[in-house]
């Protein structure tokens, strides 16, 4: 009976990474970065109608303020995937590097991701601001235009920041799961330099940066140190994946 | 099922040479499938097959390629005359022993049988007696 | 031949200070049912843990002669099945089954499919809405539809009642018997499963017991029952692994290389020889508590 539907016995064809990869893209991130924004722009666009009714000229940005979510959301993301997805994923017979990899694929997508659809509708409204009158500004109030510095800066900053917290999260997670409460509350402000790194460093130009213009210019190579600190990251959550131990109770 | 000291596939071969000498099994009927068997006794297939193995050796079975196990021709007479020549040996040896410990004469045993053969026929003895002609 | 060939050298697992396992020098042929017994924390879930490559130990690991560790070749047709589970939580049993399809090359869809059906499970459920019982159910298919070379069963049936227990047995039996592979179950309902198995490995406070035919296991025992006296005339210089004493009547577990002769001698002396079940033989050997008190 179960002889006929023998499956085929050479193998796969995709790597372990992509597969995972798929998966959650597929049926984790999509979802929850499409729905983040079909909750998010709605929002934005129903207080600024209200603010709109009752202030004469609005000087920032509304969408602006939807970077908190889109990067405190998928960083938060980022560490469930560490700490309750990785056991499931080797569990099932896939390897540790192959995770480390897609997990990472899945930090730079949506990254990149968020930080489109955010330019995106940055872009969106600046053309309702200027039909209307207001001032296209940073959330600081200081009148400074959001695109100051340009879009694809702009752009790339974004990323680099969404990038950044995902990094964050995903150490975060592996970093609990793979030495316990104590030691991982103690790592959390190491597992944070890829964000602080690009936070204070990378987005350092006050200009072009209105959003955080708290963030001052510390340093003129910020930029490179910020993406060395995320790179130097990314391997430090592939070294504390490589052999990390499943749990089992025996 | 399964509870002799022997291993498991001997008392698989001997439960069914069993059925073979009591008709249940009759010549160039189909026996289980190895599988079939594993499932329905819970044991390893590979047993199952072990059992099967030793009684294509003995000839008691016989393979048909791509079809499945048979009972051979001849394999219940050929079991019974083996079994008749245990018999005395394997069977009445003990209990011939036992019968001197209890203090029973040869005439106590005769006599007995005597008498259970001409009740026995008829009323119990459903081993070997109906197909003994 | 599609099943792995299992070997351990010399290996020693340790949770920080604790030791769960130490030397292990273990050798199980492909294609056959293994069993792997142990009483609660001798080290089975470690030692299936290492094979399936969720951790690592000291010394030599070789499944199908390669180091299983981050290998995804083999990897990928290694499956454990731990009462834990494994699974994504918050995804439909339907969801769960395409991600392990992807995950598992040999993974048979139709088959798992079947099984759903024959154990009642609702695909649209997710698995923190499952019951104990259907919890090991959906586990014991995964296991099963995996078709995994190498793959191991830990107390998966443990929380299924009796009617689902006897269908698990017989599909693994049955599939066994269709798709032979390399299999492991671990399982405290030993008398259940004595006759599936093939071979038995006994892991006894993290060292290896014994690694035997089931065969030669079985011939292995014997009990002797009768008069305490007689019993003890016929034990003497045989290894006695349990004493049980009725009123005047005495019955001894005897263990090892039997000598048949006197077993034979003994049952004409009037003692009832009869054979030592898997389960008995496993308690007498593991019950430290009760061998300590004999000795």
């Amino acid at each position: 009976m179960t002889a006929v539907t023998d499956a085929p016995a050479t193998g796969r064809s995709t790597p372990q990474w992509r597969s995972a990869l798929h998966y959650l893209l597929s049926g984790y991130v999509y979802m929850l970065t499409l729905w983040f924004w079909a909750i998010a722009l709605p929002v934005v666009a129903i207080i600024m109608f209200i603010i709109g009714q009752n202030v004469d000229e609005v000087t920032s940005s509304g969408i602006a303020f939807t970077h908190h979510g889109a990067l405190w959301f998928p960083f938060s993301i980022a560490i469930i995937l560490s700490v309750t997805y990785l056991p499931i994923h080797v569990a099932n017979g896939m390897t540790r590097r192959s995770f480390t990899r897609a997990a990472l694929a899945v930090n730079v997508i949506v990254g990149l991701l968020n930080a489109t659809i955010a330019t995106g509708a940055l872009l969106v409204e600046r053309e309702i601001y200027h039909a209307v009158g207001w001032v296209h500004g940073g959330t600081d109030g200081s009148g400074i235009a959001v695109f100051n510095g340009g879009v694809l800066v702009y752009l790339l900053g974004l990323a680099m920041l969404f990038i950044a917290g995902q990094v964050s999260g995903s150490l975060i997670g592996v970093a609990y799961y793979r030495l316990g409460g104590i030691i991982g509350t103690v790592a959390l402000p190491l597992c944070l330099l890829p964000l602080a790194a690009v936070g204070l460093l990378g987005l350092g130009q006050g200009e072009q940066w209105n959003p955080w213009s708290w963030t001052a210019d510390l340093a003129p190579w910020g930029t490179v140190v910020a993406v060395l600190v995320v790179i130097a990251s990314a391997g430090a959550f592939h070294l504390l994946v490589r052999d990390i131990a499943i749990d089992s109770k025996d | 099922m399964f509870e002799g000291r022997e291993p498991i596939y001997h008392q698989i071969a001997e439960a069914i040479r069993g059925e073979i000498l009591s008709g249940a099994l009759k010549e160039e009927d189909q026996v289980m499938s190895t599988t079939q068997y594993a499932t329905t006794y819970r044991i390893n297939p590979a047993t199952a097959a072990k059992a099967f193995a030793q009684l294509v050796d003995e000839e008691v079975l016989y393979k048909r390629r791509g079809v499945g196990m048979f009972v051979a021709p001849g394999a219940a007479a050929a079991l019974r005359s083996q079994r008749r020549e245990a018999f005395f040996a394997e069977r009445l040896e003990p209990v011939i022993r036992e019968a001197a410990l209890l203090g029973l004469s040869t005439s106590d045993l005769t006599d007995y049988l005597a008498s259970h053969a001409t009740t026995g026929v008829s009323t119990t003895a459903p081993d070997q007696t109906p197909e003994e002609r | 031949m599609t099943g792995y060939r299992l070997h351990t050298d010399n290996l020693t697992v340790s949770y920080g200070k604790t030791t769960a396992l130490t030397g292990i020098n273990l050798d199980l042929a492909p294609d056959r049912i293994h069993g792997l017994l142990g009483r609660n924390g001798a080290g089975k879930t470690t030692l299936m843990s290492v094979l399936a490559s969720l951790r690592r130990g000291q010394g030599t690991v070789r499944v199908e002669g390669q180091d299983p560790f981050e290998n995804e070749a083999i990897m990928q047709n290694v499956c454990l099945i731990r009462e834990s589970g494994d699974l994504l939580l918050d995804e439909k049993l339907t969801t769960n089954l395409s991600f392990l399809e992807d995950a598992r090359p040999r993974f048979d869809r139709t088959y798992a499919e079947s099984l759903m059906a024959t154990f009642r499970l609702d695909p649209a459920k997710k698995p923190q809405a499952l019951s104990r019982g259907q919890a090991s159910a959906f586990g014991a298919i995964v296991g099963l539809a995996s078709r995994a070379p190498l793959t191991m069963f830990d107390e998966v049936h443990l929380g299924m009642d009796a009617p689902a227990r006897q269908r698990f047995y017989h599909e693994v039996l049955h599939d066994f018997a269709e798709h032979p592979r390399t299999i492991v179950l671990s399982s405290h309902l030993i008398s259940e499963i004595a006759h599936m198995l093939e071979t038995v490995t006994i892991l006894h406070e993290g060292r290896l017991l014994l690694s035997n035919e089931a065969d030669d296991l079985h011939v292995s025992g014997a009990t002797l029952t009768g008069a305490a006296e007689v019993v003890d005339r016929h034990a003497t210089g045989q290894q006695v692994v349990g004493t049980q004493d009725l009123g005047p009547t005495r019955q001894v577990t005897v263990f090892g290389d039997l000598d048949e002769a006197a077993l034979a001698a003994a049952e004409r002396d009037g003692l009832t020889v009869g054979a030592v079940p898997l389960q008995d033989l496993f308690i007498h050997l593991t019950d430290t508590d009760r061998a300590e008190e004999a000795s």
